[in-house]
Order: structure tokens, then sequence, then C-alpha cells
């Protein structure tokens, strides 16, 4: 019987999807519901790792999409702080202005709507202000990979896991070896 | 059947784990401890928008999450301490393709539509499809989840000193 295929190219697309969809500005709010960007590249990683499954190879186990899962969580945990790093460096001076503007018209939006008391604008402005004087230091950047790190491979677990679910167990249609019988 | 309970209970202790910080931070955050709630806030935030009028609020501060990720993750819980009723745990076949888009659609389909500007999606509307995808997620998810859990235990056996098996050895042809 063949063995079953490695798993590192599945776990690095799957890690690359989370890393790419985590770490773009925009891309990123879909991980605002429930890490949902984080969820698709844990089930994805199960999917694409399916793909590589030939006759008389062994069936996929929910134990390979747990690992895979697992693997694609940590490899997309490193892209994206990688990635936001690299944007707030290069993009630092006019992603903060954007950030900035997009910020104040909402904010005086919410406050003419009276959805929002002008109390709060001061506060969520000085958080902003905090969040992105943070996000461009070394501590920042490193408390960021901490975060990512412990909550990237729970939610792509959790998305391998549903993947497995759903994709379902793919079982060789006839084996090359026919089993022996004692 | 031991290990598939003590694999579920290691689940629902990280589910009860999560659930209670998105609650402490409120708590902390109003008894003046505003370092450790801002550490969970920041930590939540990585999760979710945060926003303060789509967040429930406790003593005057907003939770951890909005209210739709609540709704997800308490429903997550209850669905989970109520799994070993309906004897999944012991079921191979659990549902998936179907019983996945039952359980996001209405979800999907509400904040699409908010986002549209077609319906507005309420506090009410949000506990709704979030409790239900919460709420299923334990059936879909928990099942193999412990069969990973049970298979990996099964193979670090097999390769341990004690079974009298060679660790990593490759079959010579």
């Amino acid at each position: 019987m063949l063995e079953k295929p490695s798993k590192l190219r599945a776990a690095l697309f799957g890690g690359l999807i989370v890393g790419t969809i985590s770490g773009l500005p925009g891309l990123n709010l879909l991980n605002c519901c429930c890490c949902a960007g984080i969820l698709f590249g844990g089930a994805m990683s199960v999917y694409l790792y399916r793909q590589e499954f030939i006759d008389g190879m062994p069936p996929m186990e929910s134990s390979d999409a747990l690992v895979l899962g697992i693997i694609a969580g940590i490899i997309g945990a490193l892209i994206t702080t990688f990635l936001s790093a690299m944007i707030s460096l290069i993009l630092g001076p006019t992603e903060t202005e954007m950030v900035r503007t997009f910020f104040e018209k909402i904010g005086q939006k919410l406050e003419n709507m009276r959805l929002l008391q002008p109390g709060n604008l001061d506060d969520l402005r000085d958080k902003l202000e905090q969040a992105m004087k943070e996000g461009g230091t070394i501590g920042g950047i490193l408390r960021s990979l901490v975060y990512a790190l412990i909550l990237y491979p729970i939610f792509s677990m959790l998305g391998g896991l549903i993947g497995y679910g759903i994709f379902g167990k793919k079982k060789p249609k006839v084996p090359l070896i026919p089993p022996m019988h004692q | 059947m031991k290990s598939s309970i003590r694999v579920y209970s290691f689940f629902i202790v990280l589910v009860s784990f999560w659930c209670i910080g998105i609650l402490a931070a409120p708590f902390l955050k109003h008894a003046g401890w505003t370092q450790s709630a801002d550490m969970l806030y920041s930590f939540f935030a990585r999760v979710c928008h945060q926003d303060d009028i789509r967040s429930f609020h406790i003593e005057g501060e907003k939770i951890g999450v909005c209210i739709r990720c609540s709704a997800i993750y308490f429903g997550f819980f209850l669905g989970l301490i109520t799994l070993p009723l309906s004897r999944v745990l012991k079921r191979k076949n659990v549902p998936a393709m179907g019983f996945f888009l039952a359980a996001v659609l209405p979800m999907v389909v509400d904040a699409v539509l908010n986002a549209a500007g077609i319906h507005a999606s309420t506090p009410v509307t949000r506990v709704i499809t979030g409790a239900m995808f919460g709420i299923s997620m334990p059936w879909l998810v928990v099942p193999i989840f412990i069969e990973a859990c049970l298979q990996l235990n099964h193979r670090n056996k097999k390769h341990s000193p004690d079974s009298g098996a060679v660790p990593y050895a490759r079959k010579t042809q």
C-alpha cells in the first residue's frame, strides 16, 4: 500500500490563504465574523490535501485534518504578522492618515445620528491612536505574533475539522495491492 | 469510551475559558483592573470588531466580543454541553454539507443583506442567526475532534518504546 502524501504542501497553501486574508487591510475584515478567513484557510488546507490522495493510498483520517489545520494556522500566523509589519513599514504614514480620516468621518456620522455618545468618540480616538502607535513597534509586532500564534491554530484547526466534515473521507476505489486474508 | 469523554471534557474546559474571558473583560474593567481588561479586549479584538453599539454591556462596559460573536460562542458552549443528549459522540457519520449550510446560511444572509442595505440586522436577528450557527457547530466538529485525538493517541501508543514497535520504521520492499 502506498503511503499518505506529505502534509507540507497543503498546509503551506492553507497557511498562505490564512495569512493573505488576515494580513491584507480590507480583506482582514472577514475575520471580524468569527475568524471566517482563518476557518476558510483551515478548511481549504484539508480540501487541498484530499486532492493529493490517489488510489492505493490509505484514506484520509480526521487526525490528518486536525494536524493540517494546526500547521496551517501556525504558518498563517507567521505570514500575517510578517505581512502586517511590512505593510505598516512601507505604507505607514499613508495608511495611518487614511485610517484617521475614515475614522473621523464615520465617528462624526455616528455622533450626528446619536448612535455614539460625545465622550465615546474621544475614547475611541485615543484607542486608535494607541493601537497605531503600538502597531509599528517591535513590542506591538511581538504581541500581535503571540496572539496570532494562540488564535490562528485554534480557528484553523476548527476550519480543518469542518472541512473534513464537509469534504468527507476519500476512499480509494481499487487498491493497488489486494489485502491479504490470513 | 472513557478516552472520548476525557477529550470531550477537555474541549468543554477550553470553550469555558474562552467564554469566561469574554465575560471577564467588562467585569475587570469595572473593577478597575484596566490593564488586564485591556489585554483581554486586545486579545478578542483579533476575532471581532468589538463595535460598542453592536455589543452587549455588563456594568456599563461592553463584553469582549460583539452580539453576533457572543451568540456564536455561547451557542457553541450550549451545543457542546447538550451534545451527549443527542448521542452524537458515539456516532461515526456526522452530518456534513447540508447541515453546515443550513447552520451558516441564515447568518450569512442576515449579514450580507444588512451590508447591502436591503434589510436592517437587529440584535435579535444577530442573536438568533449567530446562536443557530453556534449551537449546531459542535454536532459537526466535536465528534471529528474526538475521533482525531483518539487516532493521534493510538498512533503515539503504537510508536512508544513500550509497545514493542520500532518508531517511524519504514517498510523495506
